[in-house]
């Protein structure tokens, strides 16, 4: 059990030799050469953004007011402010149900959309459009579709006997409303990606399952679903970081309203800092949010790694 | 292929859920391109019209009367000049990545993941502060830089997919034979990677031509773009919506044109970090 810990040391220490030894990095110069361009760009306008955001999080700056040092005082407003833990109650609540919804439905509909028909590829090709649609445009389409008065689902459920509904000016459907949206654009996404996993499984596994005997279920549970594990985990990975900084589509359907009730951190964040020019606390709540995004990748990283170690 | 009985149950169900499926996931956009075309009385009347005479006001309003034209040629400009020199820059760091084995090379795969999924507000600020500072804001410059560094993390992870997939053998041949380092990259792996590199371009030519939040931000009325300048229709009292509508489906079309050229390349770029191990 030993032997992997020492190995990982050793790994680690060549690793800064290799930063600082001038001598071997100039053998290898004109390899690396072609990595500056990239590691500068990304330096720049990436990190070093995110770093002066942890920054500027330290200060009590508003346009109004200037620049002054605060130390923790924007964390510690945050932990006592109402409405950024409705934001995050909304954000969790959110990203736990949209993700799982897409998931299933995303698995379901590759599934179905696997097997051989006419005009499969076209049909596939067809699911793909609300994947390409800004979300902005989505959010602005269902806006569309969602209009109290004269949109196009509230004729829909009068037609099945229900009671027309101000959607996204209900404060108990606002949230569900940009879940229904967000379903739209990302259920396409999940089943893309799934589907090309499920091309990639070998079809003669199912057929020699079938001769010794295995059912549907069989087939689904011991040579699909661990089969196909490796890229639901990494798709659970991206939808989960999309809803968890999930922006557009919320502001476009409701702006966070009515009142605060389909607040999510990221427009909570942008509405302090561009709207109200609360730039310090808007920091504060960025980084928060990059802090809940970075740890929950990091759990899944850890989760996806630990099939591969047995 | 022996048919059992409960096959054909199955088939039905099947087809039953794709069309139910397809109509929800198809019927927003259409419903938005039938609003772009409908006369103004008819956008919503109630029960719809789906029987009307199609006309094209929305669009010469939007695109002639009003400045559409413009933000769409930005949109168009920015886009495509992020995108290519971020392709460039991030084909050859994955070229790096892809051919050359370095201690950190896994980390630095990881650290460029991070930051493609860091919340864009966490960047925003100070590239909104730095860049008021510079004066570049409201230039195309301004969004052109950021865009290209927003792109190179996830184009370098496609690319280095690529990359690795396509032998060692001939690059070394046109070494051998006095080609440079680069010379091999861009007259050997790159000519061999061209479906891999179109799919990474239009990708990002997808996320970059659909980006809202940066544009809010460091665009002013010179250089706003499609997708931000359809936004300010959301904060009037009453939406305009055969002209939204028009310039929704312009929005999108471009979109659907890429991919439906590239559609095979992309299925493969989406997957082919994931599925090689």
């Amino acid at each position: 059990m030993r032997i992997p810990q020492v190995k990982k040391e050793k790994k680690r220490i060549s690793f800064f030799r290799l930063e600082f030894n001038l001598g071997k990095l100039r053998r290898r110069f004109e390899h690396f050469v072609f990595l500056i361009p990239a590691l500068l760009v990304v330096g720049a306008v990436l990190v070093y953004p995110l770093l002066h955001t942890f920054y500027l999080s330290f200060f009590d700056y508003s346009i109004s007011k200037g620049m002054r040092y605060a130390g923790l005082q924007n964390y510690a407003d945050i932990l006592v402010d109402k409405t950024f833990y409705v934001a995050l109650q909304n954000t969790v609540i959110y990203t736990i149900i949209v993700v799982t919804t897409e998931m299933i439905y995303g698995f379901i509909l590759a599934n179905v959309l696997n097997r051989d028909f006419r005009g499969k590829n076209f049909i596939r090709a067809l699911f793909m459009i609300p994947l390409l649609t800004s979300p902005i445009v989505s959010g602005l389409t269902w806006r569309l579709l969602f209009n109290p008065d004269l949109g196009f689902v509230n004729y829909f459920i009068n037609l099945l006997g229900f009671k027309s509904q101000v959607w996204t000016g209900n404060p108990h459907l606002a949230l569900p409303s940009i879940m229904v949206v967000d379903f739209w654009s990302g259920t396409p996404f999940v089943m893309l990606l799934l589907l090309a996993g499920l091309q990639s499984i070998s079809k003669k596994l199912y057929e020699a399952a079938t001769i010794d005997g295995a059912n549907r279920f069989h087939l689904l549970r011991y040579i699909t679903i661990p089969l196909l594990k490796p890229m639901i985990l990494v798709v659970l990975l991206l939808r989960t970081m999309d809803s968890l900084k999930i922006f557009d589509i919320v502001y476009a359907l409701t702006g966070g309203g009515p009142g605060i009730s389909s607040m999510t951190v990221g427009i909570y964040a942008y509405l302090k800092g561009f709207r109200l020019f609360y730039l310090g606390y808007a920091a504060a709540i960025s980084w928060v949010l990059a802090v809940i995004i970075i740890l929950v990748c990091i759990l899944y990283i850890r989760f996806i790694n630990v099939p591969e170690q047995d | 292929m022996n048919k059992k009985p409960g096959d054909l149950v199955i088939s039905i169900i099947s087809y039953l859920f794709i069309g139910a499926s397809l109509l929800f996931f198809l019927f927003p956009v259409f419903w938005m391109f039938l609003t772009s075309i409908k006369p103004p009385q008819d956008v919503f009347a109630i029960p719809p019209k789906w029987i009307f005479k199609p006309t094209w006001v929305n669009y010469t309003t939007a695109f002639v009367k009003k400045d559409y034209l413009k933000y769409l040629w930005n949109s168009f400009f920015i886009t495509s000049i992020s995108v290519i020199v971020a392709t460039v820059i991030a084909a050859m760091a994955a070229y790096v990545t892809a051919r050359f084995r370095f201690k950190g090379k896994n980390t630095m795969l990881l650290g460029l993941l991070v930051f493609y999924t860091m919340p864009g507000i966490a960047y925003a600020i100070p590239l909104f502060l730095w860049f008021s500072a510079l004066k570049i804001i409201d230039t195309p410059l301004a969004l052109i830089i950021v865009f290209t560094a927003l792109t190179i993390p996830f184009a370098t992870w496609v690319l280095n997919g690529y990359f690795v997939s396509i032998p060692r053998d001939l690059e070394e041949a046109a070494m051998i034979d006095g080609c440079s380092q680069w010379g091999a990259l861009f007259r050997v792996v790159l000519p061999l990677a061209a479906p891999g590199v179109a799919a990474t371009a239009i990708l990002t030519f997808i996320g970059t031509w659909n980006s809202f939040l940066y544009p809010a931000i460091l665009a002013g009325s010179k250089t706003i773009t499609l997708p931000t300048a359809i936004a300010t229709f959301i904060t009037n009292t009453s939406i305009e919506w055969g002209q939204a509508a028009a310039i929704a489906s312009v929005i999108i079309i471009p979109v659907v044109i890429l991919v439906l050229l590239g559609q095979r390349y992309i299925i493969m770029g989406l997957v082919s970090g994931a599925v090689k191990e």
